[in-house]
């Protein structure tokens, strides 16, 4: 009973926190910056590639899989996160740039 | 009189599967759509397709995770374009794009004892060796040259045996 009400305030405070967030990633001496991240269902990641060269969003986590293909400097991509679960996020181009997701509903 | 004949016949073996290093060494797997099990889609905004990835199921029966991929894998990158709505790709209900029948592209890897030999030690991706077919199996370019892009890129994961995906779906399904 009391576990219930818990999760209906749970709820509901999700559900006032509402709107769908935009997170930014940089990508400066080829790191993702923050290094991980925790969003919700139908919050954004969005990629900006602030370093002096090319850069990759590459997740290659079955169920998640997806290549935002290459990424000069100065310009951003978006992931939209449509899925609860964790994936990684790699570069292509940089096999030690990596950034650990986590989606929850 | 046996022995001359089993001897001309292993030559004629030797010379199929001895073919020069390139594209036209790697066979294309014919009904692989249904013989192979696909492991992974990824979505390609950029380009609105989603690639579908194949294996053998020897090769992911007997791969171990964080080993050296075994000789014998092979490996497909099946390119579709995807649903649109307008010009935007359309997402199903968790995000994901959704194929069309079309296949457009069908990247095929794999790795055979010794292939890797014939390559400079800059440019060798293990023993593995690229091609690149047509829905129908046609390489669409024989030229060795046209495929210095798969040897360079996947030399970044020299750490997954050259693979970008397979080798990382192999150790999060099995460690
Ligand atoms: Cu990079």
């Amino acid at each position: 009973m009391g576990r219930c009400l818990a999760l209906a305030i749970l709820f509901s405070g999700l559900a006032s926190a509402g709107q769908a967030a935009e997170i930014t990633v940089g990508m400066a001496a080829a790191d993702y910056t923050p290094a991980t991240v925790e969003a919700r269902v139908g919050d954004r990641l969005v990629f900006l590639n602030d370093d002096s060269v090319d850069h990759n969003v590459f997740v290659p986590t079955a169920g998640h899989a997806v290549d935002l293909g290459k990424q000069v400097p100065g310009a951003r991509s978006e992931l939209p996160l449509g899925k609860a679960g964790a994936f990684e996020v790699e570069c292509v181009i940089h096999p030690d740039m990596h950034l650990q997701v986590r989606v929850v509903r | 009189m046996r022995r001359p004949i089993s001897l001309a016949l292993a030559g004629l073996l030797l010379s199929a599967s001895g073919a020069a290093a390139g594209p036209e060494r790697v066979a294309f797997p014919a009904g692989y759509q249904d013989g192979f099990v696909r492991y992974l889609d990824v979505d390609r905004p950029d380009r609105k397709i989603k690639r579908l990835f194949y294996v053998n199921p020897a090769a992911l029966e007997t791969a171990k995770a964080g080993d050296p991929l075994p000789d014998g894998t092979v490996l497909i990158m099946e390119d579709h374009p995807v649903e649109l709505d307008g010009e935007a790709p359309r997402r199903d209900a968790e995000g994901r794009f959704i194929a069309t029948p079309e296949v457009t592209n069908v990247f095929v890897m794999e790795k055979q004892p010794g292939w890797g030999e014939a390559y400079p030690a800059d440019t060798r991706n293990g023993d593995w060796d690229y091609a690149w077919f047509d829905a129908a199996g046609t390489l669409k370019h024989s030229d060795p040259e046209r495929y210095a892009g798969c040897f360079n890129c996947h030399q970044s994961r020299a750490g997954r045996d050259f693979t970008f995906t397979f080798f990382k779906y192999v150790e999060d399904l099995k460690r």
